[in-house]
């Protein structure tokens, strides 16, 4: 049973890790962000925020099968699950040991908290969702590392130069205090195993409420010697002092105990939920305050805890639900193109990373504290890293709850990032008359226009064309503040409604500034004007 | 795609190569060849110009006129192609070298017994959309030539440029420097910063960075440059050329149908600013470089030989 499991869990974390690498231009994999909707935890936030029922649909399925099989799903499919697994055979890990304190209420304040605020409209799941969690730590942290191992194979190994993970080297903002974060996470290991599941997992925590009634049950036969072996071994510390007894809302049915067992004692067989008559009992207790959680008798989540949860994210909320453009007036917040309004975007955003494994340019990093605590680990441009592409529309296909709504490469000319603007104090045509036109040519929108001052043509940017790209500041010579910066202002940040067009939103005149002074004459005689 | 080929396409594109090579084989080609070298030997150089008949059959004619592939492209020779695949532009568009003309370079090459062709391009756009947009990624794919997008500096290495005037060293893409037959393939376009975009400017996409050029004054820079990177043979195309908006476009495209070839960088680069309009000699660096003996840039010194 072990085995099988081991099997089912390798092919699927093989597949997470297939998906992840097919996350790239050119996109052609309609399922890419799959294991996103695997997690009610993500869903609940575009079906709360966004428009959008059909995210629901994966995760209440995952939810349904839970009902009948336990929490099934953290063992055989969770990636964060298998990330933790690997991790742990190469850190180390401790058994069981009698008498170790556990925090098994962590979850469920967890998700109670999540929860509250997000009833109040504050998103605080992508900090302790699994998939988006585990997700970041592959794009952050070993999609750069992979990237630089795959080039160095390429120098020694030329037939495998036809493959390649990136266009070009790619590294993100945040990448290494992330995966110290995320190591620290797999070092808890070493007081007992899963520490992340077992204890701090929210969705870990709706999946042990949900799969209380679990059929799948544990059968320990007569042969058993009392040795305690299951005990100390099971991952999940859900195997109490009475051998016989487990705990359905912690086992993940890894089947470890099977195979561990040295008189076969165990077997998982479809039975009657065991805890069906307790639930009640249960849940009277944990009302009238009693040391008991409704779900799970062990835990030690009380009442006291779950007004604890909900006060604390209230309190959360109401700090940090406040007017973003007012507390951060960031000029240099570039958001991704037709991301939704800023607070529906922080809402809605789930920060799984899907957006920045995949932009082709790299330039769209992670937020550290430039959208403040609210909107950190969003997407956002940083030109100087790479610019938005004008025949690109990645990121807005892969999101997968739609806080980046699906645009095409039609609509790149419509969609507003930003504006650029030309520093006249270090341009080299405004500060040193050079004969740079470095943003006119690379412009994929014709957004800077010539116009003759003081004898010399100068570049001006066109704000009708002009979508904040960034190839321009990306690519300007004067270094390493470019002369030409885009900043947020007049960016499009509107929820597209059913019928509407991006070219409806911002239609592009027929004659613009650009169109009148379109190429200056250089200093030969340019014949076309 | 409409630059996608299919079978009929192919069979009478090989026909006209065919046919081609064999009218310019019957019609004896030792007298022209004859022209070209007194011309060069005079020290006049020598543009062929082609401007009837298909892409394919044009470029075969100019390069034969200037003495065949085999005069550039020894047996088991490497040889480099560089194509000028700045942007994710269509052909249509013009802002890219007309994959017709590459391929045709690559089947000339292979025809003349090259060990192997490959193509290198720095794009100003992402690599994959430039190379998948211009068509020409198609046209290595199907001839099986590497297309190399030279963004990484391991493909550099750092040259000095004893002639410059303010260019001292430049990172240059290694292959290019070190290939037997080195073969430029600019399209002529206009250019917002240096006037016009040919062969000279196309050795910007061989560098690492272009933006010292800009900093430092570019035309200078693109005659300093020309010094070092020495092309065996240039071909221009002329098919389709853009007037405004260059170098990226869109922008007006006229479809002049001309194929030019030369051995001298300069000379070329003159009879694609007359073409674009362009006195030759005001174009700084095309003036500059004649100045500094690269080639020549009057044309009453060239001599344009009309195939």
């Amino acid at each position: 049973m072990k085995t099988r499991r081991r099997i089912v869990q390798l092919l699927i974390f093989l597949l997470f890790i297939f998906i992840f690498f097919k996350t790239t231009y050119p996109y052609d994999e309609r399922f890419v962000n799959v294991f996103m909707r695997f997690s009610p935890l993500n869903s609940v936030f575009p079906a709360m925020f966004g428009s959008v029922g059909k995210y629901l649909l994966i995760s209440a399925g995952v939810l349904v099968l839970t009902i009948f099989l336990g929490r099934f799903f953290c063992g055989w499919v969770c990636p964060m699950g298998t990330t933790i697994d690997i991790g742990e055979k190469l850190t180390g890990s401790s058994d069981n040991k009698k008498g170790q304190k556990k925090f098994g209420w962590i979850r469920y304040f967890l998700l109670v908290f999540i929860l509250a605020s997000a009833a109040l409209g504050l998103n605080t799941a992508f900090m302790f969702e699994p998939m988006s969690l585990s997700y970041r730590f592959y794009t952050f942290c070993i999609f750069p590392a992979a990237d630089i191992f795959w080039r160095f194979l390429q120098t020694r190994f030329d037939s495998l130069s036809s493959v390649s993970l990136s266009q070009i080297p790619v590294s993100y903002v945040i990448g290494v205090p992330y995966f110290f974060v995320f190591l620290g996470i797999i070092l808890l290991g070493r007081y007992y195993r899963r520490f992340w599941c077992r204890d701090l997992c929210p969705l870990g925590a709706l999946f042990s409420i949900f799969g209380r009634f679990s059929v799948l049950q544990k059968k320990v036969s007569d042969a058993c010697t009392g040795c305690g072996k299951c005990t100390r071994k099971c991952k999940m510390g859900a195997i109490p002092e009475d051998y016989r007894d487990f705990s359905v809302t912690d086992c993940i049915y890894c089947f470890d105990c099977v195979k561990e067992c040295p008189v076969k004692a165990i077997s998982f067989k479809v039975d009657k939920p065991k805890d069906l008559n307790s639930l009640i009992p249960d849940m009277t207790k944990f009302i009238k305050g009693k040391k008991h959680s409704p779900a799970d008798v062990s835990s030690g989540f009380t009442r006291r805890n779950f007004l604890e949860a909900v006060g604390f994210g209230a309190v959360t909320t109401m700090v940090l639900k406040r007017d973003h453009q007012k507390i951060h007036p960031n000029q240099r917040l570039i958001r991704p193109p037709a991301a939704l309004p800023e607070e529906q975007f922080n809402q809605t955003c789930i920060r799984c990373g899907e957006c920045m494994k995949t932009c082709l340019t790299n330039g769209l990093q992670p937020c550290v504290t430039e959208a403040g605590v609210e909107g950190f680990m969003t997407p956002r441009l940083i030109p100087a890293a790479g610019y938005c592409e004008e025949k690109c529309e990645m990121c807005g296909e892969i999101c997968p709850t739609g806080a980046i709504q699906k645009f095409g490469v039609a609509d790149k000319p419509h969609i507003k990032l930003g504006l650029a603007n030309i520093n006249r104090s270090t341009c080299l045509v405004w500060l040193r008359e050079e004969d740079c036109m470095v943003c006119d040519e690379h412009c994929s929108y014709r957004a800077i226009y010539w116009k003759e001052v003081q004898g010399k043509f100068r570049p001006y940017v066109d704000n009708e064309r002009c979508v904040g790209c960034g190839m321009c500041e990306n690519k300007c010579p004067v270094k390493p503040e470019a002369a030409i910066t885009v900043q947020s202002q007049g960016e499009h940040r509107v929820k597209l409604q059913p019928g509407q067009t991006w070219a409806q939103i911002n239609p592009i005149p027929e004659q613009t500034k650009s169109d009148k002074f379109h190429d200056r004459p250089s200093n030969s005689d340019m014949p076309y004007k | 795609m409409s630059d996608g080929i299919n079978r009929r396409d192919l069979l009478i594109k090989a026909a006209a190569l065919g046919l081609s090579v064999a009218g310019i084989e019957l019609l004896s080609n030792t007298d022209l060849l004859r022209m070209v070298e007194t011309a060069e030997a005079a020290g006049k150089p020598v543009v062929a110009v082609a401007s009837k008949g298909s892409v394919t059959s044009m470029v075969v004619k100019v390069v034969d006129k200037l003495g065949g592939m085999s005069r550039f492209v020894k047996k088991g020779a490497k040889v480099v192609i560089k194509p000028n695949i700045g942007w994710a532009r269509n052909p249509e568009q013009a802002a890219n070298t007309n994959p017709q003309v590459v391929e045709t370079l690559i089947s000339l090459c292979k025809k003349a017994g090259a060990s192997s062709v490959s193509i290198y391009e720095f794009a100003c756009d992402s690599s994959v959309m430039t190379f998948r947009d211009s068509g020409i990624g198609e046209v290595c794919t199907r001839t099986s030539v590497p297309l190399i997008s030279a963004h990484e500096s391991k493909y550099y290495t750092k040259y000095s440029v004893p002639r410059g005037k303010i260019l001292k060293q430049v990172d240059a893409v290694k292959a290019i420097m070190e290939a037997d037959c080195f073969i430029n393939v600019p399209v002529v376009k206009v250019h917002g910063g240096s006037g016009v975009s040919l062969a000279m400017k196309n050795h910007m996409g061989s560098i690492l960075d272009r933006g010292e050029f800009h900093r430092k004054g570019l035309h200078q820079c693109i005659a300093d440059l020309a010094t070092i990177m020495r092309p065996h043979l240039n071909v221009a195309d002329a098919s389709r050329v853009l007037l405004t908006h260059g170098p990226k476009g869109p922008g007006q495209v006229r479809k002049d149908n001309k194929i030019f070839a030369s051995t001298d960088i300069v000379a070329i680069d003159a009879c694609g600013a007359k073409l674009l309009g362009f006195e030759p000699m005001r174009v700084d660096h095309i003036r500059m470089a004649t100045e500094m003996g690269i080639g020549q840039g009057d044309l009453a010194k060239v001599s344009v030989i009309e195939v």
